[in-house]
């Protein structure tokens, strides 16, 4: 037990070194650090996914069958303003960064908006997906491969229920 | 010199609106209305699509008509009563007279209309108004626009409406 334990250790720390975050995400861990009710999230894809598979999410399981690492970061809306900063200066933080808006989706009052920054190797690609609600914000960042057919499906899916 | 250069930034902006997609007067006036849904696709996520691999030759004109998009813009609204309203209000904000129509579709329960802009024998928009009786929606499609796979497209995104334009690529062709 004592090994399977430590081998799973050992399996996380290499994939989480592997993908290094991007300076976006590490501008909102550094900036949020210690705020109350923000909450940090690093696991490894294939952690992601039996995670996922457990949870039922089976679709969202298949959308990242080829990501490798995913980062989670949810941030209340009112830790923004104590800190005097907003959705909107970060978006601009993110384009400086070479992430590119791909789509975006607003739906009662949700703001739903997909980064992407391409590598010469699409499989190493990294995602950046805002989730901006009416009392928080979600990031996500996701390192790997997603398949454009699954975005494109789940960008108007996700507006019409 | 002030003048000058005030003129010069209105022209600028001015040209700048004009090659904005047809729907987006529609989208200003509505983007912050909550009541709405606003769907918005880059040429980034299109882009996506040019030298993917496919499994058949169906699928690879496919992949080959949207890798040529620049974008999507969808508005829509449901379950509301003012969709009739809002129908009525799409012709006199979508500057229909640069558009040619494409067909419309009647049936008990909603009305819908599609538009196209072409020039030398190349669309380059598709826009799609929709009216029901409780639903609204405008779509606005947009970059080099292959008729045939739009309805295709439309299957592989779920966009309602779209599989109405299956076979007009070939009707077009004959007219």
């Amino acid at each position: 037990m004592k090994s399977v334990l430590t081998t799973l250790t050992v399996i996380f720390l290499v994939t989480s070194g592997v993908f290094a975050q991007s300076e976006s995400f590490h501008l909102l861990e550094n900036k949020f650090k210690g705020s109350e009710n923000v909450h940090a999230l690093s696991l490894s894809g294939f952690l992601s996914r039996i995670v996922l598979r457990c949870a039922g999410e089976h679709d969202f399981r298949k959308a990242v069958k080829q990501v490798k690492h995913i980062r989670i970061i949810n941030i209340p809306k009112s830790a923004f303003e104590a800190e005097q900063v907003t959705v909107h200066g970060f978006k601009k933080v993110l384009k400086k960064d070479s992430f590119e808006e791909v789509l975006s989706v607003r739906d009662h009052g949700d703001d739903v908006t997909l980064y992407m920054k391409s590598e010469s190797n699409r499989k190493n690609s990294s995602y950046f997906l805002l989730v901006e609600e009416e009392s928080e914000v979600v990031a996500i960042e996701l390192h790997g491969y997603i398949d454009p057919n699954v975005m494109l499906k789940s960008s108007y899916l996700s507006s019409n229920h | 010199m002030k003048k000058i250069i005030a003129l010069v930034v209105f022209v600028i902006a001015a040209g700048s609106a004009s090659a904005q997609d047809a729907i987006s007067k529609f989208f200003n006036k509505y983007q912050n209305d909550e009541s709405f849904t606003q769907v918005n696709i880059s040429g980034k996520m299109f882009n996506l699509f040019t030298n993917m691999e496919a499994e058949s030759k169906e699928d690879q004109e496919v992949l080959q008509a949207i890798s040529k998009l620049k974008g999507l813009r969808i508005l829509m609204k449901e379950n509301t009563s003012d969709a009739k309203s809002l129908y009525k209000e799409a012709f006199n904000l979508i500057p229909i007279k640069e558009f040619e129509e494409l067909m419309s579709v009647r049936d008990k329960d909603k009305d819908m209309k599609f538009y196209i802009k072409e020039s030398s024998g190349k669309i380059s928009e598709l826009v799609m108004v929709m009216g029901g009786m409780d639903d609204f929606m405008v779509m606005s499609l947009f970059g080099e626009i292959d008729l045939k796979q739009v309805s295709r497209i439309g299957k592989k995104m779920d966009v309602k409406g779209l599989e109405n334009l299956n076979n007009i690529g070939d009707q077009k062709k004959k007219n």
